[in-house]
């Protein structure tokens, strides 16, 4: 029972394919990753996944409704939600009104309310803080969160996107390369709080990540890219002998 | 102190139409280089209606502030769901648009001679109230989801869309808001100087506004009101052309992008609590 | 007649497409709308009627030499205005602040020293208009149409066939590569304000002859917005199109009794706004979009 699928998903920059026919699936409290060389199409994926792009042909079919043409702010309404490779905060608003920026779209006050503090926004947006002051403590930013996110260091910067993507209450979390820049012992920490959330938040997550030790660690099934073509799936154990896997990897990135 | 009401009431006005910017430019990150002519609107509609219809002045204010919405609506559905090039450019048109139509129904609007004659409804309680409720509400505005949300979209569409902003419809919001307040600065000016002319709201009048935001601060609403006060009353008060006090202004936002481009306060606002710590330490010192 | 109306709008849309593709080019590599160019257009008519009468010149060397004044201002403007900027990689909506900054101090520095007396072009010609194949036309408009026609194949031939347009059209793509790859960035932008210039410089005499001089002349640089948003924001072949169509589309409406000069502002306003409905790419049909 998948949650998430794209159904021979495809997509072209100026004739050359980006994403070609590719069919990928995502279960229920699941946790996917997509792997392959840099520039084989995994971010492109998530832009389709996401709405960023309009496939060539192809569906993206989302709780068992086709997704394919909805633009990218009702996705995340309807609970897909994301993070970015080269991390994208509010600079402007403070760790915390990332957050609760994040809450906003749901937020049910109109203008009026807004403009004359009635009751329905201050209660509203009372509620919206505590929210905020739950997810900061459980991401473990409660410190951080009338700082600016640009001063943030790296690794709080991803959590914050993170808590971010979660503010928005998915059942599917898209995470592009979360682990990017990390230290040893902050990739760690990251699974533990990754295995964390997906558990309290019952969410399924498709997962973009290099760093091999995280990928097979955590997934049940993982998807391979290369070109922009499904070069393999399988389990960890079965990518990690496949041999065509190994040849593109060979030469590309170092296995860490 | 008829030279101090006078230019109280008129950087009242000011700062209503400064505010308007604030919430366009400052939070959403557009640029109207056309906002004097829902000025122009506001002060027009009202005028009209009120001398040549005897309409009472609180209900052409209303339907004024309406008039501004209704040409707001004009111009942002087409434009705003395209890159942010677009609205500048297009309100740019759409203030020289406004201008010939001023210029060219001689029989209703008085054409360049302008139209005269206005009762003076407003003075210096009702700018400066206006002002200060416009101040209330730009603030609420700001702390409130669609402030937070404008913010967001200002720096990053693309992540706004990801976290489930309607980035289209908030802007055009935002920009809404703004025509509709700046409309009502129209009225209020119509009405204290009580005679327009269509040359008021060209575009300089709408850069001059933009160009106050960016000397306040950009995301901060207390620079925007201090320097909507600074600009406003000191060259009124020292009494300089008004070409020159425009060349100054340029030059002096130039440095400041240049050199300091988050303006004078840049983010920060004066809050309630700023204001009691100050006071507490005046009695101290006392 | 209407083949003469016909006439008129091109040579008026020439006008318009020398002001647009000024504007487009800087569009196109600093990704901005470069508000300044009115400033540059409104002191560039100025600087061509001191210099036609100041030093007496015919009409050739007054727009060879304003040309090159045009191109001097522009370099200054980027200098003061944006290489700042351009160097601590602030973000676009500075750009534009600093723009429309700049277009305001241009516009009233004129509006200090020259509001005050009214001034004129010397008068070049002994005619004013000639016949041709039964149609009667301006020579200020033929003149218009030719220098457009050749100084716009010039720019052509100096973005497609040399090292420099080369560079600009790099530049217009990848700012970082273009500069990884040797080039020198800074010469290229400075070269191609010059370039914008030059043009604004054209297009202020023109302006400067056809309208009386008055500081505010530079807002004339909404046609060239209007052109560049019929044609497609930052196609310079766009921008020459829409510019003709817009040239055409004025001297229509001019000659419709309801409407005429007056009037025609808001329908081509009105019209603008439906194109960005029906066609918002343009016609030169490519959609422009922020970077992701």
């Amino acid at each position: 029972m998948s949650i998430l699928k794209t159904e021979n998903i495809a997509k072209h920059f100026g004739g050359i394919y980006a994403i070609k026919d590719i069919s990928i699936e995502l279960g229920r409290n699941d946790l996917v990753s997509i792997i392959g060389p840099n520039g084989a199409g995994k971010t492109t994926l998530f832009n389709l996944i996401s709405g960023v792009y309009k496939p060539e042909h192809g569906k993206v079919i989302f709780q068992d409704s086709d997704i394919t043409t909805q633009p990218p702010h009702m996705r995340s309404r309807g609970g897909i939600s994301r993070t970015f490779q080269n991390i994208r905060l509010f600079e402007g608003l403070s760790v915390k009104e990332n957050i609760l920026a994040a809450m906003d779209p749901r937020s049910k006050y109109n203008l009026f309310d807004a403009f004359f503090l009635t009751p329905a926004r201050m209660k509203q947006d009372k509620e919206n803080v505590e929210k905020a002051h739950e997810l900061l403590d459980i991401i473990g930013l409660w410190n951080e969160r009338d700082k600016q996110p640009g001063n943030l260091p790296y690794g709080l910067q991803r959590k914050l996107e993170i808590a971010r993507a979660l503010a928005s209450e998915p059942a599917v979390l898209l995470l592009d390369e979360p682990a990017a820049g990390l230290n040893p012992s902050e990739v760690r920490d990251f699974i533990d709080l990754i295995h964390k959330i997906k558990e309290d938040f019952g969410l399924s997550i498709l997962l973009i990540e290099h760093r091999m030790q995280v990928v097979m660690e955590m997934s049940r099934w993982i998807y391979v890219i290369n070109f922009g073509e499904l070069l393999a799936q399988g389990k960890p154990d079965e990518i990690q002998k496949n041999p065509e896997v190994i040849k593109a990897y060979i030469g590309e990135e170092e296995a860490c | 102190m008829g030279l101090l009401f006078s230019v109280l009431t008129f950087t009242s006005i000011t700062i209503i139409g400064v505010i308007s910017i604030f919430i366009i430019t400052g939070l959403t990150g557009l640029f109207s280089l056309g906002q004097a002519s829902f000025m122009a609107i506001g002060a027009y509609t009202s005028g009209l209606l009120v001398t040549k219809l005897g309409m009472p002045f609180p209900l052409a204010i209303i339907i004024s502030v309406a008039m501004g919405v209704l040409f707001g609506l004009i111009v942002g559905l087409p434009t705003i769901r395209l890159r942010r090039d677009y609205i500048a450019l297009v309100t740019f048109g759409f203030g020289e648009a406004i201008i010939a139509v001023l210029n060219n129904m001689t029989s209703v609007t008085g054409g360049a001679t302008g139209m005269a004659g206005l009762p003076q409804y407003t003075n210096l309680a009702l700018a400066g109230g206006s002002a200060v409720v416009c101040i209330f509400m730009a603030r609420n505005f700001k702390y409130s989801r669609f402030g937070r949300q404008c913010l967001a979209l200002k720096t990053d569409e693309l992540a706004a869309k990801s976290i489930g902003i309607n980035v289209t419809r908030l802007k055009l919001t935002a920009f809404l808001v703004s025509a509709g307040m700046t409309a009502y600065a129209g009225v209020l000016f119509g009405f204290y100087t009580t005679y327009v002319d269509p040359g008021i709201f060209n575009w300089t009048k709408s850069a001059e506004w933009i160009i106050m935001v960016f000397f306040g601060g950009i995301g901060s609403l207390t620079g925007a009101i201090v320097s909507a006060l600074i600009l406003g009353t000191l060259p009124e008060i020292l009494r300089f052309a008004s070409e020159w006090r425009i060349v100054i202004y340029s030059v002096t936002v130039l440095i400041i992008i240049n050199y300091r481009p988050k303006g004078l306060l840049g983010e920060r606002e004066l809050k309630l609590a700023d204001i009691k710590k100050l006071f507490s330490s005046w009695r101290k010192a006392l | 007649m209407l083949i003469q109306q016909l006439l008129n709008g091109i040579s008026l849309g020439a006008v318009y497409a020398i002001i647009a593709v000024g504007f487009a080019l800087v569009f196109n590599i600093l990704k901005f709308s470069n508000f300044s160019h009115g400033g540059v257009l409104t002191v560039t008519a100025y600087a061509g009627f001191l210099i036609s009468s100041k030093l007496n010149l015919g009409f050739v060397p007054t727009i060879l030499l304003t040309a090159v004044a045009g191109g001097l201002i522009a370099m200054g403007i980027e200098r003061v205005a944006f290489r700042r900027l351009r160097k601590k990689g602030s973000p676009i909506i500075l750009y534009f602040v600093s723009s429309i900054t700049m277009g305001m101090l241009l516009e009233n520095l004129i509006t200090v020293f020259f509001s005050s007396n009214f001034y004129s072009y010397p008068k070049f010609f002994e005619k004013s208009s000639f016949t041709i194949f039964g149609l009667n036309m301006a020579v200020t408009d033929a003149l218009m149409l030719i220098i457009s026609i050749v100084s716009l194949t010039i720019l052509m031939v100096v973005i497609y066939k040399t090292r420099l347009g080369i560079a600009i059209r790099a530049l217009s793509m990848d700012t970082n590569t273009t500069s990884l790859m040797g080039i020198n960035v800074n010469a290229v932008i400075a070269a191609t304000f010059f370039v914008v210039g030059c043009l604004g410089g054209i297009a202020g005499v023109f302006l400067g002859l056809n309208y009386t001089l008055y500081p505010q002349l530079g807002q004339l640089i909404v046609k060239g917005f209007i052109a560049s948003v019929l044609g497609g924001l930052g196609n310079l072949f766009g921008a020459v199109l829409g510019a003709i169509l817009l040239g055409v589309l004025e001297v229509t409406l001019t000659n419709i009794p309801f409407i005429g000069a007056g009037l025609s502002p808001v329908v081509i306003f009105v019209i603008m706004l439906i194109f960005l409905i029906l066609r918002p790419q343009g016609i030169a049909g490519k959609i422009v979009h922020e970077k992701a």
